[in-house]
């Protein structure tokens, strides 16, 4: 039996992207979604043919890790680098949540986003993540239980009112675009264009990564063993 | 442990006792503190636990369909978080040495409705009674500071961990600065007298904080992890190393 050394994606030192802050967070936007996709049979249904994928933000400014993996009806959120993503975005917070939010995929390139793997996974999870309603503050309480609540509760209620803010904000600047805006709808050119570099670069991307998909196939071998 | 007199000792916290006496002694431990365990570890964590348990979970890459072993895991915290991961084709399994506990750990589990993907299993880490390469995950949280053997324990885990998979260990450790570990060597002085109030018992508490200052630091851990096997070792510190996550892979083989 010889010995396979793992690809550098797996084992990778762990990265200061992940951290127990971040995980803080994570828990509370995981528990939320989740929260929002239990009162949601449809998105719930929607998801199952998902399971098992894992959609990779990769926020450049501020440098965020952020995977989203689909089990069964349920979302997963992480930092971790070694958990392999079938598609990956990388830009910086505004562009993303853009992206994420309005579930416009023409701005791509003038906002600096780049996609890599799967791309046609990037509208299922888009489908999901939209307009999912969150109650911050009793999924903080139900999270972090007695103890901390008092401490916390301000801050946090202040932090989700702030991304509600932020949010609506968003909305209504989309709003107003979509309305003054008429050059947002992107041209056939335009979008032909874009699929077009997103090949080059899916091919690129594979390349680059033939050695995590051989590693791919080794653990799928494990796991079906 | 390196102990040649006929009579093996070992720790139990500061007290040298019997080899064959420590797994009883802590089992009375944990029989003791099973169900007020909660909130005591929210006092010794600072109400942290449940965020680093979610970091540690963060750590173990698992997806749908994986195999994970929950080791020495007590009331099932892990396995809770464990189950929605691998999902109904994945499978979780909780040991524990303790039998009490292990009882404690199902009636939760099924309480919450959450017992589909998991499976008990009454077991000592040092002589792990599954297949080899058997799990993409174990997970010891907690618990490798109880192991009379240590090292044991970590070979026993790197044999039943699957190519390509990883370990996640879980466990009080060294502060990284002075100055902070000698303000959390101060708080834990604290802590049989909260598990008295708390849980009505003191004693167990006193083993707790023995038994996290004998046990070996970062860099200690992670070398006993490389000679039991596991390459490309790493750890985190939690809350400037009161805790670390030590992580170890074993290499994908073909
Ligand atoms: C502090 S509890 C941790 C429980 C759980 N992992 C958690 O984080 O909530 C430690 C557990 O280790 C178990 N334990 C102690 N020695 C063990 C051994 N040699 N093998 C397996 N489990 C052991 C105890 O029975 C106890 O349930």
């Amino acid at each position: 039996m010889s010995v396979t050394k793992l690809p550098a994606a797996s084992p990778r030192p762990l990265t200061k992207v992940n951290s127990i802050f971040h995980s803080t967070i994570y828990s509370l936007i995981e528990t939320g979604l989740n929260q929002a996709l239990s009162l949601d049979p449809g998105t719930r249904k929607q998801m199952e043919s998902l399971s098992g994928k894992c959609i990779r933000i990769h926020c450049q400014s501020p440098r965020l890790l952020l995977n989203i993996l689909v089990c069964e009806q349920h979302l997963s959120l992480s930092a971790n680098e070694a958990l392999q993503a079938d598609i990956s975005i990388k830009g910086n917070a505004s562009a993303l949540m853009k992206l994420l939010v309005t579930r416009n995929t023409a701005n791509l390139r003038q906002d600096g986003i780049v996609i890599s793997g799967d791309v046609g996974l990037l509208g299922k999870f888009q489908a999901i993540l939209q307009n999912l309603d969150i109650d911050w503050e009793y999924q903080l309480s139900k999270f972090i239980g007695d103890i901390p609540t008092q401490f916390t509760h301000d801050s946090i209620n202040a932090a989700g009112r702030f991304a509600k803010k932020t949010r609506h904000n968003l909305e209504e600047d989309i709003d107003n675009y979509l309305h003054d805006e008429t050059r947002l709808f992107p041209s056939e050119a335009e979008l032909k264009d874009f699929y077009k570099s997103v090949d080059v670069l899916r091919l690129r991307v594979d390349r680059l990564d033939s050695r995590t998909g051989k590693l791919q196939s080794i653990l799928a071998d494990a796991i079906s063993d | 442990m390196n102990n040649d007199s006929p009579e093996k000792t070992t720790h139990f916290g500061y007290r040298q006792v019997a080899v064959e006496e420590k797994a009883d002694l802590v089992g009375e431990v944990f029989h003791s503190v099973a169900k007020k365990y909660d909130l005591m570890n929210d006092v010794m964590s600072l109400g942290t636990h449940r965020i680093i348990k979610r970091f540690t979970v963060e750590l173990s890459a698992l997806r749908p369909g994986m195999k994970v072993l929950d080791l020495a895991g007590g009331t099932g915290d892990f396995s809770l978080l464990f189950s929605p991961l691998v999902g109904s084709q994945g499978q979780v399994v909780l040991a524990d040495i303790n039998e009490s506990m292990v009882r404690v750990g199902r009636d939760r589990i099924i309480d919450k409705g959450k017992s589909g993907n998991i499976s008990y299993t009454l077991a000592n880490a040092e002589q792990l009674p599954f297949t080899a390469n058997t799990f993409d995950c174990i997970c010891i949280a907690y618990g490798l500071r109880n192991v009379t053997d240590k090292q044991a324990a970590l070979n026993s885990m790197f044999e039943m961990t699957a190519p390509g998979g990883r370990v996640l260990i879980l466990e009080f450790s060294k502060p990284v600065n002075p100055l902070l570990g000698k303000a959390y060597d101060v708080y834990s002085t604290l802590w049989p007298k909260a598990g008295q109030l708390i849980t009505g018992d003191g004693e167990s508490y006193q083993y707790l904080v023995e038994s996290i200052r004998m046990h070996p630091d970062q860099e200690t851990l992670k070398q006993m992890m490389q000679e039991a096997g596991f390459e490309n070792c790493e750890y985190h510190n939690v809350m400037g190393g009161i805790c670390a996550i030590h992580v170890g892979h074993k290499a994908a083989s073909r």
